[in-house]
């Protein structure tokens, strides 16, 4: 039977992978199949797309690209991998995006943002006591090279304004806004939907407390500026962001990044 | 007039920038696409609205 190992081509006896293993003297400790981890007693079966490994090292870059071909298939990694995505904002909202669009395998990753990591940003953002004191798009960039293979990152430690955005986001297809100010979202929102071509653009407005997770959805607010979050509940003095709700909202930009990545329009 | 999809009648003729304080908006927080076109806050006061127009405006909460 014919099976893909490792990437490669290969005619199998019937049997199971155990006796492959040391048929071909290989002193790997893990084995997936078809993305997912399996025992060794596995039966081989036509058409499977194996990989061994060690399970105790990161991969080289050729078997991380096999692991996601193998799991979501080659249509879908080509697809995300041709993907390219620029962040504003690495904040609540932003880390958490940049993160799961990082670890889907979007090909290229641009993040913005001017701040710099302090305590009372670990109550909902994505980093670690290690990371006080640097920039966020320092601290991002580290994080994402320990957990995102295959994404190219590019960072712009800047605050975003009318005399930068054009320069720093043209030529990126799709925007993410995940600013926190609400005259800033609206500003870059309006400056980026302005250009000529104008990106689609996924933005976020409402998400604070800890009201339903339901009413946290996303819309096409305008044509080709898709919204996420409620719409109305403020993060001000007596209305905290909440890590579980405002990463409901973060998980639903990158939701719609990603289905518009798989050529899905509709939120 | 139309905005987000409800007839409204222009009573005189009006600027963007006082038809949005008017309305309650926050014209710090609001993204205005006017007949298809954005129109950016700088040019809030310059734009004369006209009883055919399609406003879609957008208002935004903080928080992210």
């Amino acid at each position: 039977m014919k099976i893909q190992l490792n990437g490669e081509a290969r005619t199998v006896a019937a049997g199971d992978y155990a006796s492959l293993r040391d048929a071909i003297g290989s002193d790997a400790n893990a084995l997936i199949v078809g993305g997912h981890a399996r025992p060794w007693q596995t039966p081989t079966r036509d058409g499977d797309e194996a990989i061994f490994l060690d399970a105790t090292s990161a991969p080289d870059a050729r078997t991380w690209r096999a692991i996601y071909d193998a799991r979501y298939g080659r249509a879908i990694m080509e697809q995300l991998q041709a993907g390219r995505v620029a962040v504003c904002g690495l904040g609540g909202l932003g880390s958490l995006v940049a993160i799961e669009l990082g670890r889907l395998g979007v090909g290229e990753l641009l993040l913005v943002d001017f701040d710099a990591v302090e305590p009372t940003n670990l109550a909902r953002q994505q980093y670690q006591l290690r990371h006080l004191g640097m920039t966020k798009t320092a601290a991002m960039a580290e994080i994402l090279a320990e957990c995102a293979p295959l994404t190219r990152v590019t960072t712009h430690t800047l605050r975003l304004a009318p005399d930068n955005i054009a320069a720093t986001l043209a030529d990126w297809p799709i925007v993410c806004e995940a600013l926190d100010r609400p005259d800033a979202k609206a500003m870059l929102t309006a400056e980026l939907l302005a250009l000529d071509p104008r990106p689609t653009m996924v933005g976020a407005s409402g998400m604070a407390g800890y009201g339903s997770g339901n009413a946290i959805g996303v819309k096409e607010a305008l044509p080709g500026f898709y919204l996420a979050g409620d719409g109305s509940s403020e993060g001000e003095e007596g209305i905290g962001l909440m890590a579980p709700r405002v990463g409901l909202c973060a998980s639903a930009q990158a939701t719609m990044i990603m289905r518009l990545l798989l050529g899905e329009t509709t939120p | 007039m139309r905005v987000n999809g409800k007839n409204l009648a222009l009573a005189a003729p009006t600027s963007l920038a006082d038809f949005l304080q008017d309305a309650d908006y926050n014209s710090a927080r609001v993204v205005v696409e006017r007949n298809g076109e954005i129109i950016t806050a700088g040019r809030f006061a310059d734009v004369q609205l006209a009883d055919d127009d399609h406003l879609e405006i957008v208002q935004f909460v903080g928080g992210g």
